[in-house]
């Protein structure tokens, strides 16, 4: 598109003699790079900040906090070290600095968080995929009794605030010991992400005509296998974005996990805010490096799902 | 769409014991007129369990004196614990600060992405759009948790980059985060940058679900602007625009990690939405039946929203689905 509309310009160009383009036409191809340098500014805008911390992790100890910034340094791969690596953190302070501060080694390496967050966000994808499934399936194809009740209810449990649940959450996971445990924060993961899941499934369902699961069963499939063996594969790629748009929600889950572990159990979001950063501007190459490694497989997902995104940030009332 | 997977005949069953009772059951599954439910009963059972039981424990926990410092078993008080958020200054100060951080991060996302939706509808041709959408959804899907730790990163006073932008124009340093005047900005200058793109893509999909043919007509008649978003515009897409900001105003009032990342609710008070209000008193001072009761206000005014966005959901639905 752009190399049509480039050309065009040339080509008026070399016409203008023979015959000007129309005032409106070249009026159009002014406003076209008007708006694109206008909209190459406003992205650039919301994704200057990203790129930003991007680039802190790999800067220097002393360009991080460089004024006037710098966007030219030799890279470095220290805090990864610690970050990813477990390279003692006095180690890398030492070099650095050339004193050891106060705040003790160790607490960086982020990779038993990474573990924990996988292990958590896939089992509770699972159980939710497994789980909205068929309940999708039979919202979308059956007249159930009280359907739309079911359907808003579903959603309503969408609507509360996070903190409000976590309080009886709490309160119940003491009694029943699951404090602190992966079987606790699965579940409470799967059930924050069941509705998504269960409406987002049921606008996909609704996209395949009735008419294929009345096919299949002409074809002697049951009712059961008409669901299972057939209209399932129809919705493949809507369930895939269902499940990696679980997956992401259960990485990003911040407030539940935090009022439901102590130590065993720890994810990259609640990791990323136990730090204190008020004692100054050493710890943020860490930092920076540590919240990249949450944000990047965050952002390769959603390369796969950015077709589906509205549909699912808006649990399938929106088909963008 | 692929033919392949309706194969004739998918499954039938090879004649053989295990077989005929496999087709047995299935029959049985089939015919019964339980069949929807009984894809249901999973999530219902989940549900039971992991959300109507946590609800009535905090319902009926809020009617309690219960510390969990204390250790003392919890006592029935009736409803000393409401009348107490009634005349807690605190509680309403959080509660007009929720408020004021709902109308103005919503109100703000809303008008810029309509703004920018806009421009980017009218820009089918423009190059690399795909690209700028999807760099667009990076902001409201990465970690929030990593978004608040990044931003008081910018922030810092001392090291930041905003700093050195103020600091370059107008000549001061700004304690974004520290400073009471600026705390409240600041924080919803994070979630309108996190926020804006969502109400972009909503404004998208409400322009997108306008028929093409309204929009020529238009064009043809060349109505003027103001009267095209009025008449042609606004019947169709109001559904979808609503919803979008609805959605974002029941979000918004759920908002606690990214505050509690960026201020903690401080300085002072300043930033303290219920959120996080709730979060520390239940999870600091651990005064469970106080703060159960303070949960049960936060979602009766969460239902509420909740309620109108059912409505005009349901509006749509009876208006048929576009």
């Amino acid at each position: 598109m752009a190399a049509q509309s480039v050309s065009v310009t040339s080509e008026s160009r070399g016409q203008a003699r023979k015959a000007a383009p129309s005032r409106q036409a070249r009026a159009r191809i002014r406003g076209l790079w008007l708006r694109t340098l206008l909209t190459v500014f406003l992205v650039g805008l919301f994704v200057f900040p990203i790129f930003w911390w991007f680039l802190a992790s790999f800067k220097p100890f002393g360009d991080i906090f460089a004024l006037p910034p710098v966007f030219i340094f030799k890279p470095t791969f220290k805090w990864y070290s610690v970050v990813l690596g477990g390279v003692s953190y006095n180690q890398i302070m030492l070099e650095l600095t050339g004193a050891l501060t106060s705040t003790g080694g160790g607490l960086y390496y982020s990779v038993p968080y990474i573990i924990d967050s996988i292990i958590i966000a896939s089992v509770s994808t699972l159980l939710v995929v497994l789980i909205a499934t068929p309940a999708a399936y039979a919202l979308s194809r059956f007249a159930i009794r009280r359907r739309h009740d079911l359907v808003f209810w579903i959603l309503s449990t969408r609507m509360m605030p996070p903190i409000v649940a976590a309080m009886p959450f709490f309160l119940m996971y003491r009694r029943l010991n699951l404090i602190d445990t992966y079987l606790g924060v699965i579940l409470v993961h799967t059930v924050v992400n069941l509705p998504l899941a269960i409406l987002l499934l049921k606008s996909f369902f609704d996209d395949v005509p009735y008419d294929l699961d009345e096919a299949a069963m002409v074809d002697g499939a049951t009712r059961f296998q008409a669901f299972s063996r057939v209209i399932v594969h129809y919705i493949l790629p809507g369930l895939a974005a269902t499940a990696i748009l679980s997956f992401i929600f259960s990485w990003n889950e911040f407030l539940l996990t935090l009022t439901l572990t102590r130590t065993a159990v720890r994810t990259m979001p609640v990791a990323a805010s136990t730090f204190d950063t008020s004692t100054g501007g050493t710890e943020w190459g860490f930092l920076a490096a540590l919240g990249t490694s949450a944000m990047v497989p965050v952002f390769i997902f959603v390369l796969f799902v950015q077709k589906h995104l509205v549909r699912g940030l808006t649990m399938g009332a929106v088909k963008g | 769409m692929q033919t392949r997977s309706v194969s004739p005949r998918p499954g039938v069953p090879k004649p053989g014991l295990g077989a005929r009772l496999h087709a047995l059951r299935m029959r049985w599954i089939d015919n019964s007129p339980h069949f929807p439910a009984m894809l249901l009963v999973p999530v219902l059972l989940f549900f039971l369990i992991w959300n109507i039981v946590p609800l009535l424990w905090m319902v009926g926990m809020s009617f309690y004196n219960y510390s969990l410092v204390t250790g003392d078993p919890p006592r029935f008080i009736g409803l000393a614990n409401f009348a107490d958020l009634y005349n807690n200054l605190a509680v309403w100060q959080a509660l007009s600060t929720t408020f004021i951080f709902v109308f103005f991060s919503v109100g703000v996302e809303t008008l810029l992405g309509l703004l920018l939706g806009f421009l980017f509808w009218g820009s089918t041709e423009l190059p690399g759009r795909r690209l700028a959408l999807t760099l667009l959804f990076a902001p409201m899907i990465l970690t929030p948790a990593a978004t608040g730790t990044f931003f008081r990163l910018i922030y810092d006073p001392t090291f930041g980059v905003a700093n050195y932008l103020t600091s370059q124009l107008f000549g001061t340093k700004i304690d974004f985060l520290g400073d009471k005047a600026w705390a409240m900005a600041s924080v919803l200058l994070v979630d309108i940058w996190m926020w804006t793109p969502f109400m972009i893509l909503i404004t998208l999909a409400a322009l997108g679900s306008v028929p093409k043919a309204e929009l020529e007509a238009a064009e043809v008649d060349r109505l003027p602007w103001i009267k095209r978003i009025r008449y042609v515009i606004l019947p169709h897409a109001k559904f979808i625009l609503m919803l979008g900001i609805l959605l974002r105003t029941i979000d918004s009032f759920k908002v606690m990690d990214l505050i509690y990342q960026l201020t903690r609710g401080g300085p002072g008070n300043t930033t303290e939405v219920i959120g996080i209000t709730l979060f520390r008193k239940a999870f600091e001072g651990f005064t469970m039946g106080w703060s159960s009761s303070l949960a049960v206000v936060t979602l009766l005014i969460a239902i509420a929203f909740t309620s109108i966005y059912l409505y005009i959901l349901n509006l749509r639905m009876e208006g048929g689905e576009r």
